[in-house]
């Protein structure tokens, strides 16, 4: 090899490296906040009405998020129900908490979907959705994943990470939660969070 | 001699009819299909899940093989999954009911997905479910419709 093809050649290899790990870099930056310092993950989605929704909407509350998709018949509505029941039990208690649900299939999950949706559960639970990258976004936000799985009839699902995200009154990442707890599991486990949480 | 045997042969034949009448009669009691459920779907929700126990009571193992509904345009058996985190829904081919034994069909585990429903369904009705099983063949039941957040069939 000639000098200078083995130059390109480790010019290709840095840039091949680096630009991953900047990736990563970047991805661990945002998930694992230096001591003191809030970790922040906002987003910008749409709630069913279409105005835009970050997590300034909700200041002043925690919030509960779930990634999630109507066309999952199996788990997401026990999940959400779950949810829902957590929500309704602390706001009986005085605490101010917003339960919101973020589809992670925006090209079936439209806004009126959405809406119709959620309104099946208890909590008040906000729908959001967005574009595929505003989704995408806050996924990576939340170390959340999804990945399409085509099904022999043509139809979709969608695998996804699962978990409940709570999110201080202040807007910080605080922890997530299994989501395959019961009501009267999570909301001892989400109301200890809160009690230790300082925003 | 000759007669006698045939006798016997004839007389044998008879009894193995028999017993093969009873063993069919014995697989069709031997599955039931009981508790069965189904999540309600609001207007523009197109999909849906049912669950139920299935039961069997006799010394073979017999497997679903296809549930069909006038509820839905397409049904089949699901199981749900968590591998690393990541949740997920695989069709399964034929559940198995072991001898003396059940299977439970219920939320986070094996479900009947029900897709391209043709309408809302809801809570408060009810609605046929047809089970084919390989040995008991045909099973039909009402399965109730719960509300979309039910964790368990409504009492
Ligand atoms: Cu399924």
């Amino acid at each position: 090899m000639k000098p200078s093809n083995r130059l390109w050649l480790a010019v290709a290899c840095a840039v091949g490296i680096a630009f991953p790990l900047a990736g990563l870099w970047h991805e661990l930056a945002e998930r694992a906040p230096s001591a003191g310092k809030p970790d922040r993950r906002d987003f910008t989605l749409s709630d069913v009405d279409g105005k835009d929704v970050t997590l300034a909407t909700f200041g002043g509350k925690w919030v509960l998020l779930y990634f999630g998709y109507t066309f999952c018949p199996d788990i997401c509505p026990t999940s959400l129900q779950v949810m829902g029941e957590v929500a309704d039990t602390l706001r009986a208690r005085g605490e101010a908490m917003q339960p919101v649900f973020i589809t992670v299939d925006p090209e079936r999950d439209t806004p009126q979907v959405l809406r119709d949706y959620v309104s099946n559960f208890g909590g008040a639970i906000v729908g959001l959705t967005g574009s595929i990258e505003q989704i995408g976004g806050a996924t990576r936000r939340y170390g959340t994943f999804f990945q399409k799985q085509p099904m022999p009839n043509g139809s979709y699902m969608m695998n996804h990470s699962s978990g409940f995200s709570l999110i201080s009154p202040k807007g910080a990442y605080v922890r997530v939660f299994r989501s395959d707890l019961e009501a009267n599991e999570l909301f001892p486990e989400v109301e200890e969070a809160m009690h230790a949480w300082k925003d | 001699m000759r007669g006698r045997t045939n006798g016997m042969f004839r007389t044998k034949l008879l009894a193995v009819g028999i017993l093969a009448l009873v063993a069919v009669d014995a697989r069709a009691a031997d599955i039931a299909v009981k508790d069965a459920w189904v999540r309600g779907a609001p207007t523009g929700i197109k999909v849906s899940a049912g669950y139920a126990r299935i039961e069997n009571a006799g010394p073979v193992a017999d497997r679903l093989l296809s549930v069909s509904t006038p509820a839905a345009g397409d049904a089949s058996v699901h199981e749900s999954s968590e591998k690393e985190g990541m949740m997920s829904m695989e069709p399964v081919e034929a559940l198995t009911i072991p001898p003396k034994g059940a299977v439970e069909l219920k939320p986070g585990s094996y479900h009947i997905m029900l897709m391209r429903l043709p309408g809302a369904l809801a809570p408060g009705g009810t609605v046929p479910m047809e089970f084919t099983f390989e040995r008991a063949g045909k099973i039909t039941v009402d399965a109730k419709i719960a509300p979309l957040s039910a964790k368990e069939m409504p009492r």
